[in-house]
């Protein structure tokens, strides 16, 4: 009886082995002959795309047959990638009026494509977020509408389907559109990195300035990570939202107000009236002195400049190294610098003496450049 | 008394019997899963469904070194190619004997500063500091008194200016999109507190400007065998414990880590050999006990290449170091062993480590005793014996040709037919023999444990000509 369990066992292991090998063949074929058929499938497409291009007007129109026939097509992904990539090559051969034209004679179809991409998994939703965000962009208005069907994409969706199909809402300038995303992701409990929506934000086809207030706005709506986006893509911005972003330096929490006392700091958003706000958070001496001791640079006067020279001496190693930046920022007289250099407090000195060092050495690497 | 020696026996052979297809399966399943997983990897990458982006977050490269003058410019000249925006690299140079510190003062032409350091985790005294910023990014070297490798590690975090950092071997090299490739899945998921890259041989690659523009098996056997071993092992077993995020080890020569939870747990523990496994270890304790919610991943695209012993000596000195660092990180952190809390890392990959790669040599010592035994009392089947034998080795063989290929084809390396059949017979040789010498290594490392417990035991660098 063992026997036969061992030789069982044995025969389904020799089994497995060929199963293997059997894997490893038809892995290597089918790797060797997809990129052939997605190859032969763009070749496709773009004859189709060069000669529907060819004499195109505002008027041109598919025929129903035709456009049946597209959506058919396109609604698979295979033949979505071979558009896209065709698409792509048509942009860097013929003119811009005819990709435009092309673009919004497609308009229903693609309008259906998405519809029809709902119930595709998040893989295949991502890739046409991707598709909308890369080549849309030209005649944004035509496709605004498309935003409504994309917002669907976001049930049940991957960080892949939720960064392209944000790319394409950008891309799009769907202002309302972008609010309900970042609404149903916190409702949904997907979070995203900041780093990818502030860039993104960054992207907006349209009025950056009014989007910017139009979010604020809606921020309790909104998850952390966003919040903490959107007051880095507005301080990417030329406009001043000081008057929005003062309140929060009253209660200081976590990583958003980090990024209110950074605002403060960037050269054109300089803002006298916070000067007394971030010298009390300089004092309090804990972690948010230590981006208050960096914005504080370019806040002059003499009463910050002291307030920094007190501030070398914090128990903060970091609030030491940024108050130090920021008094190099004021430019010290040389009777200055001596005093800090001959500082009774061991660790002040040694850090200016080290942010001293720091910026001879630039200005002499400048002077080797030049 | 014969009739009880032959019961036994039959116990043992019994026990072997589901050791071995336990392995089987597990090494089955790896490679499965890790062939799938590269597979999937690839489609989506097709579809467009990874996060690339013009800028991602700051990372500090520490590279510790102690008398590593052969190898340590080209090292850091890799890190210099490297696609990535913002970084820096920290050398921390730990009592070296030889001109690791005056070649990288040449070379770079550093200069000496006064720069506080805040110490975070404690380490040995530092002795002087350099530092350059006429390089594409800055470079800063800290030469301190010799305390082993956990130690210039702590040293580099305590000088790591942003909150992530990587560390890798000075006799290593990166990809140029290595350090793109291995922030990934911490932008895809902000939980990710460790990252381990993909470590591979050296010897096989001619580097251009930080891209692989040839790849060869070497000729040199020891090498090309574990070119095998490092791709089954790597790729298969590391992808199917990252499911259920149970990577207990995180390569010293690659991988990235969350500073303040690394700050948190400790910093890496200067009295193992085996400092990269501890500390994953660690952190898996700490996250867990602190209800940090967590994850520690595997990038298989996030390639290392690093210098694989060409002799048998250094191979002895390099395997009978991970063993006893396995044994060390295992032994310390006994407790999370079947306790609750720590789910399938305290199972599933504890016992893992615990039965088929700690204890498996002795396990099959005494297998390979046990046989000598059933022979003398004629319980052996040997048709059988040597039937099973046979197929586990073509099993074995199967499997590592499956990996190396799959690698081969994700990558899109082109190897020549020489190298194809190359790769055949190595997996075959890798699998009856390698293995037993690997087995020996493992089984005597523990002699002279109580003397020689702390020692690195030095590895012969050679230049590598796989620079263009």
């Amino acid at each position: 009886m063992r026997q036969e369990i061992v030789n069982m066992v044995v025969y389904l292991y020799i089994f497995i082995c060929v199963a293997l090998l059997l894997f490893n063949i038809a892995y290597i074929v089918y790797s060797k002959q997809r990129k052939r058929q997605a190859w032969n499938r763009k070749d496709r497409m773009k004859k189709m795309q060069l000669s529907a291009m060819s004499g195109i007007t505002k008027d041109t129109k598919f025929n129903e047959k035709e456009e049946k026939h597209l959506i058919k097509k396109l609604s698979n992904i295979k033949n979505l990638v071979g558009f896209e990539e065709a698409l792509a090559e048509c942009e860097k051969e013929r003119d811009e009026k005819e990709i435009i034209l092309y673009l919004k004679m497609c308009r229903n179809i693609l309008f259906q494509v998405a519809w029809n991409f709902k119930k595709k998994p998040a893989m295949e939703r991502a890739y046409f977020g991707y598709m909308v965000s890369r080549h849309l962009g030209k005649v944004a208005e035509t496709y605004r509408h498309l935003s409504e069907t994309l917002l669907e994409y976001f049930a049940d969706s991957t960080i892949y389907a939720r960064e392209n199909v944000l790319m394409a809402l950008y891309c799009l300038g769907a202002e309302d559109a972008i609010d309900q995303a970042f609404s149903r992701m916190k409702v949904s409990g997907y979070s995203h990195q900041h780093r990818l929506i502030a860039d993104g934000l960054q992207t907006y086809n349209g009025d950056k300035d009014r989007l910017a207030k139009r979010l604020w706005g809606s921020r309790e709506q909104y998850d952390g990570e966003v919040r903490i986006a959107l007051i880095q893509f507005m301080s990417r911005l030329p406009g001043d939202y000081s008057s929005l972003l003062l309140p929060e330096l009253e209660q200081l929490s976590g990583e958003e107000s980090f990024t209110v006392i950074r605002y403060f700091g960037t050269r054109h958003h300089v803002c006298l009236e916070t000067k007394e706000k971030l010298l009390e958070i300089l004092k309090r001496d804990d972690e948010y002195s230590v981006p208050a001791a960096s914005v504080l640079g370019y806040y002059p006067g003499e009463d910050v400049k002291e307030a920094l020279m007190q501030a070398l001496g914090s128990n903060l190693w970091y609030v030491r190294k940024n108050a130090a930046n920021a008094l190099l920022e004021f430019g010290l007289t040389r009777a200055e610098n001596e005093e800090l250099l001959k500082a009774d407090d061991a660790y002040a000195r040694e850090m200016f003496r080290y942010v001293l060092e720091l910026k001879r050495q630039e200005i002499e690497n400048r002077g080797e450049g030049a | 008394m014969t009739r009880d020696v032959v019961s036994i026996l039959n116990v043992i052979n019994i026990f072997f019997l589901i050791y071995l297809l336990v392995y089987a399966t597990y090494l089955f399943f790896s490679v499965v899963v890790g062939a799938w997983q590269l597979y999937f990897r690839e489609k989506m990458r097709q579809v467009k469904n990874e996060i690339r982006h013009e800028y991602y977050f700051p990372v500090s490269i520490i590279v510790p070194a102690h008398n590593e003058e052969v190898t340590i410019l080209e090292s850091v000249e890799s890190l210099l190619q490297l696609d990535y925006k913002l970084y820096e690299v920290i050398i921390v140079d730990d009592g070296s004997a030889d001109d690791t510190v005056a070649k990288l003062i040449a070379h770079f032409d550093m200069e000496e500063t006064k720069r506080p350091i805040r110490m975070s985790i404690p380490c040995k005294k530092v002795r002087t500091i350099y530092e350059t910023n006429k390089e594409k990014v800055k470079i800063t070297l800290i030469c301190k008194e010799n305390g082993g490798k956990g130690d210039a590690l702590n040293m580099g975090i305590n000088v790591a200016a942003y909150p992530y950092f990587v560390c890798i071997d000075a006799d290593s090299m990166l990809q140029q999109d290595s350090l793109e490739r291995i922030v990934q899945p911490v932008m895809e998921d902000d939980r990710t507190v460790a990252v381990g890259g993909l470590i591979r041989v050296a010897q096989c690659i001619l580097l251009d400007r930080g891209r692989v523009v040839g790849y060869r098996l070497p000729w040199n056997l020891l090498m090309s065998m574990q070119v095998m071993e490092y791709d089954r092992s790597f790729l298969a077993s590391r992808i199917l414990l990252d499911q259920f995020n149970g990577n207990l080890i995180i390569s010293g020569a690659f991988g990235l880590f969350k500073k303040d939870i690394v700050i948190g747990a400790g910093g890496y523990d200067n009295h193992t050999i085996g400092e990269d496994m501890e500390l994953v270890v660690r952190l898996h304790k700490y996250c867990r006990n602190n209800k940090i919610p967590y994850t520690i991943r595997y990038e298989p695209n996030a390639i290392c290449w690093s210098q694989a012993p060409g002799t048998l000596r250094d191979l002895y000195r390099q395997r009978r170091r991970w063993h006893l660092g396995l044994f060390q990180s295992l032994f310390s952190h006994k407790d999370i062993c079947m306790k609750s809390r720590f789910g399938l890392v305290g199972s599933l990959s504890y016992l893992y480590y615990l039965f088929y790669e700690l204890l498996s040599p002795f396990i099959e010592l005494f297998g390979w005793l046990s046989m000598v035994a059933s022979a003398i009392f004629g319980v052996l089947n040997i048709p059988f014996m040597v039937s099973f034998y046979l197929l586990y080795a073509i099993y074995g063989a199967v499997l590592s040709i499956t990996a190396f290929f799959q690698r081969i084809y994700t990558q899109n390396l082109k190897i020549s037919r020489l190298d194809v059949c190359k790769a055949m017979i190595l997996c075959v040789i890798e699998n009856v023999f390698f293995r037993i010498v690997l087995d020996v290594i493992r089984a005597t490392a523990f002699i002279g444990y109580r003397r020689r417990k702390g020692e690195w035991g030095t590895i012969k660098r050679v230049k590598s000509d796989i620079v263009k």
